[in-house]
């Protein structure tokens, strides 16, 4: 055990102190230079997808990241392939590549230290914040290319690179204090981002250390703070993994739903068809029965007596019966489809009641029908719907009054017209009438009900006059009668 | 004389009552199916032709594009017939230059009625 423990820190050590080469260092920075891009490049989708400010500062950050990452790499590339001395020569290329990851890291803890600041003392402004962090490191970076330039002094050793990790430490610190104390921010990610950032800040951190207590001249340490820039860029590509398998994850769902979509067109044009064909099926042998009725009634094929005549009269109002019933069921299916539009115009409202199949219905049950709609009142509606809405109306309190009179009258209010339609009836229930207008329903049972009906019609007529941006009001006494109050709005 | 009108309808029981209902003021003629009753519009070109939109070989729609491209046909009338609760059925018929329509199941009055109101436009 204790063998493996200490070949395990050996393998350690030996992997550190080759970081700490030129050639370590090179293939350090290009796994970083590799992984910061593609990091950069999926924070940018991220962000594209979803405009989070945060995610921005995040993409600045670790843009700037990517090419100083990118830079390093070049340049020990370089000095493993037979340059070397090039960096030593070029004494500005160090000190600019550490301002440009610092100015990284000044961007995203603005981003997070800005609304918060903001919140408490609210005259401090993000403009004033940003320039004041960056003046000061660039103080210090120009204040090192001059120390650099001179080499009198190794430029690590100097306060001005502890300055300037003592900020880095910082600076990583502060989002990450914000992330721990706002669990929303990043979602599912933020764990790892967390964890990344406290990584990365490990490296400076050791370095403070090495310069406060050992001038920076405690190889161990050096070596020690290698690895942990990898470590932390190693944690946030687990996070463009996550990132990757939830792409994939969404790309299937979205295949999915698009799958489902087209099923459920596919079935909304076979509805549309069914439809189509039944109402065809239907009507056909129904324009028949009506036609040879009205021949028969006529006298076309030969005279009938009174009595033949009342039976062809049943047959033709069981006949428009049908019918109407036929209209409700496809009118509903029709109605039901999406985007369901009025054909709205202006049309005269006395007719829909004087043309209107229910009104010899009415004179036949010995009915009085009153209308004292004005019969210059034009309306502007959807002609056929609305006939509907008031056949169906009509037809109820023609069917369920079975003495004294149906009345039809109307009343202008502000923004919307009243028709209101009065009969003698038996009535509704006080507990059926929230139903009403619910499909299918019928006040009473179907097996002791007396009439008919497909108990579409009022659920048809309310969803018309809903079309119309108006509202159906019910009143009823229970043998006294009931008033129907249609309101349309002038204008639709 | 009388107006011609020209009943094309697949359903014999219809076209026969449709016929029945007019022959009494106009001179009627029945054409089975959509390809027949094309025929027959060029041949008999008659005054007023009853179109059913739901027929074998070639539908209502199909007839009364092919009537109104025809500038030999210029002055034949077209009812539409329709038996569908699609309201683009009459929207389409009426773009493609049918006078007027009628829905089934309709009352033999209101075929009279719309025959007459269409002939004296």
């Amino acid at each position: 055990m204790s063998y493996f423990l200490s070949l395990s820190v050996d393998v350690i050590h030996r992997f550190n102190t080759f970081l700490s080469t030129d050639a370590g260092t090179f293939f350090k920075v290009g796994i970083e230079t590799l992984f910061f891009f593609l990091i950069t490049y999926m924070i940018t989708s991220e962000y594209l997808r979803n405009k989070s400010k945060h995610l921005r500062l995040l993409q600045c950050a670790f843009g700037f990241f990517a090419v100083q990452k990118l830079v390093l790499t070049g340049l020990y590339a370089y000095a493993v392939f037979g340059g070397s001395g090039f960096i030593e020569r070029h004494t500005l290329i160090i000190p600019s590549l550490v301002s440009l990851e610092v100015l990284g890291l000044v961007i995203l803890t603005n981003g997070f230290l800005f609304p918060h600041l903001k919140k408490q003392y609210p005259f401090v402004k993000r403009k004033v914040v940003l320039e004041l962090i960056a003046g000061l490191v660039f103080i210090c970076v120009m204040h090192l290319f001059w120390l650099f330039d001179r080499g009198s002094i190794h430029f690590q050793q100097s306060g001005e690179f502890l300055f300037l990790e003592v900020v880095k430490v910082v600076l990583l610190m502060v989002p990450v204090y914000f992330m721990v104390k706002d669990s929303s921010l990043f979602g599912k990610y933020r764990i790892h981002t967390i964890l990344g950032l406290c990584v990365y800040a490990i490296t400076p951190f050791i370095h403070v250390i090495n310069i406060v207590f050992y001038m920076n001249r405690n190889p161990a340490l050096e070596v020690l703070a290698h690895p942990f820039p990898l470590i932390s860029v190693l944690l946030f590509t687990r996070i463009v993994y996550l990132k990757l398998s939830d792409k994939a994850h969404l790309r299937e769902q979205l295949s999915e739903t698009k799958e489902k979509y087209e099923h459920e067109k596919e079935l909304g044009r076979m509805k549309e068809e069914f439809v189509s064909v039944i109402s065809h099926e239907l009507r056909t042998p129904l324009t028949s029965i009506k036609l040879y009725s009205s021949l028969l009634k006529d006298g076309k094929f030969g005279k009938l007596k009174k009595k033949q005549r009342d039976q062809m009269l049943i047959i033709e109002d069981e006949a428009t019966r049908l019918g109407m019933m036929i209209d409700d069921v496809l009118g509903l299916a029709k109605l039901e489809q999406k985007g369901a539009a009025l054909c709205v115009e202006k049309v005269g409202l006395y007719d829909f009641v004087e043309r209107n199949i229910f009104r010899n219905l009415a004179k036949r049950k010995k009915l009085k029908v009153k209308n004292t709609i004005p019969k210059r009142m034009k309306v502007l509606v959807d002609e056929k719907r609305f006939r509907h809405v008031v056949t169906n109306i009509f037809s109820n309190a023609v069917k369920f009054t079975d003495k004294g009179s149906v009345r039809f009258s109307t009343k202008k209010m502000d923004k919307c017209w009243e028709l209101v339609i009065r009969d003698t009836g038996k009535g509704i229930p006080e507990d059926a009438i929230p139903k009403l207008f619910d499909k299918f329903y019928q006040a009473e049972h179907y097996l002791t009900r007396v009439q008919g009906g497909s108990g579409l019609g009022l659920s048809i007529a309310k969803k018309v006059v809903d079309l119309h941006g108006g509202d159906i009001v019910v009143k009823s006494k229970e043998g006294k009668g009931t008033v129907f109050r249609i309101q349309i709005p002038y204008r639709l | 004389m009388k107006p011609t009108v020209l009943i094309v309808e697949d359903d014999a029981r219809i076209a026969e009552a449709e016929q029945l209902i007019l022959k009494d003021m106009y001179s009627v003629t029945l054409a089975r199916d959509g390809e027949e009753g094309l025929n027959q519009i060029k041949e008999l070109k008659p005054d007023i032709v009853v179109l059913d939109v739901m027929m074998p070989k070639m539908n209502g729609f199909e007839v009364c594009k092919h009537v109104r491209e025809d500038p030999d046909l210029a002055a034949t009338k077209i009812i539409m017939v329709t038996s569908k609760t699609a309201d683009r059925d009459e929207a389409d018929g009426m773009k493609l230059g049918a006078d007027d329509y009628i829905m089934k199941p309709f009352e033999a009055d209101e075929l009279l009625h719309v025959v007459k109101q269409v002939l004296m436009r």
